[in-house]
């Protein structure tokens, strides 16, 4: 059996293991379920909520919310990064300011976003947006300060107009630096989501967890948690195989986990 | 147009950088030099002499302090001069294939897709790289690496080819087949090079003329014209008495630089 079969078996073992000790420990009173619920539990009521529906809606809301931030971030980070990363002065002017922000805990910005346009999908996709934008602009800024200035003297001196040497040089040099800036967001984007439902929301994950919470129901908490682990590993995955397609000139392959 | 207008002349050309501390350090003492058309100058020198600020000065890379810097025009069409510049490292962009490397720079000048296409991969196949067109750089070895860069330089057909050390990373066998496919080729086109190297037999196997620099502030020490016959075949001049005796004398003047350059760092 090969390396790679050999994890993926491992891999299924260790997560069977996982919940069959789970389900045992409740079954058998090791631990009370009121804490911990129990994988049949969980298993009872995910069925139960994807047959009236509630839980799509409610996965819905909030990745449009994290997804509409996520995409806003990049847009936006992006255009930031490339002007900072272009202007030598500018860029060196605003580093300390960029830093401070980058270093400011930004879902404590929640009450004052809350505060400025309301309880409702604004909230969500603001925090999710600030989340993202800085990582992604700090990645591209990176990835344009990182390039090899062999590469673009040698471009200058074939001639590569300042256009192309953007096009063809400093904007491949950002890739990596924003695909992996990209992978860390999406889950910055969820967090961001979540956190605006926290405080306050009608619908969504965050708020399926507030209220379950509310009513000392853990198994009412454990199943968005579930749903929202499996659309974090999907998302994760796909971004990999991006990776992947985009980076396949680098010697190695992007790792999976 | 004037036929024996230098391809390159500087006149008096110095430079002088400070360092963190503020101290002024004098990287270049006043420089004339004027390398015909055609001619093959290599340049030799302790590191740190300055040799490659020089080739980056002749490229427009560099700015200089004073002097005056003057590339001549194409001869034959009067266009502005051309220039290829080799590095030591391959510098080729790893996110595109070879070909689509070798292709950058008539892409750049605004040469027919099809056309620049076209002449790419007859350069490929002239530097024996056929069949990985279609390969990214990290998928070749450095000597398939650093012929990819000579297509590419190539293929655009420069007036002046300016290299810094472009083989100096190579193993010794790679490093012999590539400076014999580069003679033959320099030999049947002809072109201006100006070639810094450290090494004193690839100076001598290739040039006309070879300048030993000073240690820093570099300076011309000696010159030397090496009139071996051509086309030349890199183990016949080897085994030349004459090359003995010039690999000798150079060695000598680069010798003493190489002593002070090491009294320096050693202080």
């Amino acid at each position: 059996m090969n390396f790679e079969r050999k994890v993926t078996l491992y891999r299924v073992i260790t997560l069977t293991l996982f919940v069959l000790l789970w389900e045992l420990s409740v079954q058998l009173g090791a631990i009370n379920g009121f804490w911990i619920s129990s994988p049949s539990k969980i298993a009872v009521r995910t069925y139960e909520l994807c047959i009236d529906g509630e839980i799509f809606r409610h996965t819905f809301l909030t990745l449009l919310e994290a997804f509409s931030g996520l995409l806003a971030g990049v847009v936006v980070g992006f255009l930031l990064g490339v002007v900072l990363g272009s202007s030598r002065i500018l860029g060196k002017v605003l580093e300390p300011f960029v830093m401070a922000i980058n270093s400011l805990p930004r879902v404590a910005l929640a009450p004052l976003l809350v505060m400025y346009v309301g309880i409702g999908f604004a909230s969500k996709f603001l925090l999710a947006f600030s989340l993202v934008v800085v990582i992604i602009m700090v990645n591209t800024f990176e990835g344009i300060r990182s390039v090899d200035q062999n590469l673009v003297n040698a471009m200058r001196i074939l001639g590569a107009s300042r256009v192309q040497m953007f096009r063809q040089v400093l904007i491949p040099n950002c890739v990596p630096w924003i695909l992996a800036g990209l992978r860390v967001s999406v889950s910055f984007a969820i967090v961001g989501a979540i956190v605006g439902e926290f405080i306050s929301s009608q619908a969504g994950i965050g708020y399926m967890i507030d209220k379950a919470s509310g009513a000392y129901d853990t198994t009412g908490m454990m199943v968005p948690l579930l749903v929202l682990m499996m659309c974090a590993v999907l998302i994760d995955f796909l971004i990999v195989q991006l990776s992947n397609h985009f980076l396949r000139w680098r010697p190695t392959k992007v790792e999976e986990d | 147009m004037n036929e024996t207008l230098p391809a390159i002349d500087l006149h008096q050309i110095t430079k002088r950088i400070y360092s963190k501390n503020g101290a002024e350090i004098e990287i270049l003492q006043p420089i004339d030099l004027k390398v015909q058309q055609g001619e093959f100058l290599a340049l030799v020198g302790p590191s740190g002499c300055g040799k490659s600020t020089l080739l980056n000065i002749c490229a427009g890379l560099t700015p200089f302090t004073s002097g005056q810097l003057m590339v001549a025009p194409n001869p034959s069409t009067g266009a502005k001069a051309k220039l290829g510049y080799m590095f030591q490292t391959d510098s080729l962009l790893p996110w595109r294939t070879i070909l689509k490397n070798v292709q950058c720079g008539l892409d750049f000048d605004g040469l027919e897709k099809s056309l620049a296409e076209s002449q790419a991969r007859q350069m490929i196949q002239q530097l024996g790289l056929a069949g990985f067109e279609n390969h990214y750089p990290s998928e070749l070895s450095g000597g398939m690496r650093q012929r990819a860069s000579l297509a590419r330089t190539w293929v655009t057909s420069p007036d002046i080819l300016l290299m810094d050390e472009p083989f100096g990373a190579l193993d010794s066998q790679t490093k012999q087949l590539i400076q014999e496919l580069f003679l033959a080729f320099w030999e049947e086109h002809r072109k201006t090079v100006v070639l810094v190297t450290h090494d004193i037999d690839e100076a001598l196997l290739m040039a006309d003329r070879v300048i030993v620099m000073s240690a820093r502030p570099g300076r011309f020490k000696s010159s030397y014209q090496i009139n071996f016959p051509r086309p030349r075949v890199v183990e016949d001049v080897r085994s030349r008495p004459d090359f003995v005796d010039y690999r000798r004398q150079i060695w000598n003047d680069l010798r003493q630089e190489a002593l002070q350059t090491m009294g320096k760092t050693s202080s």
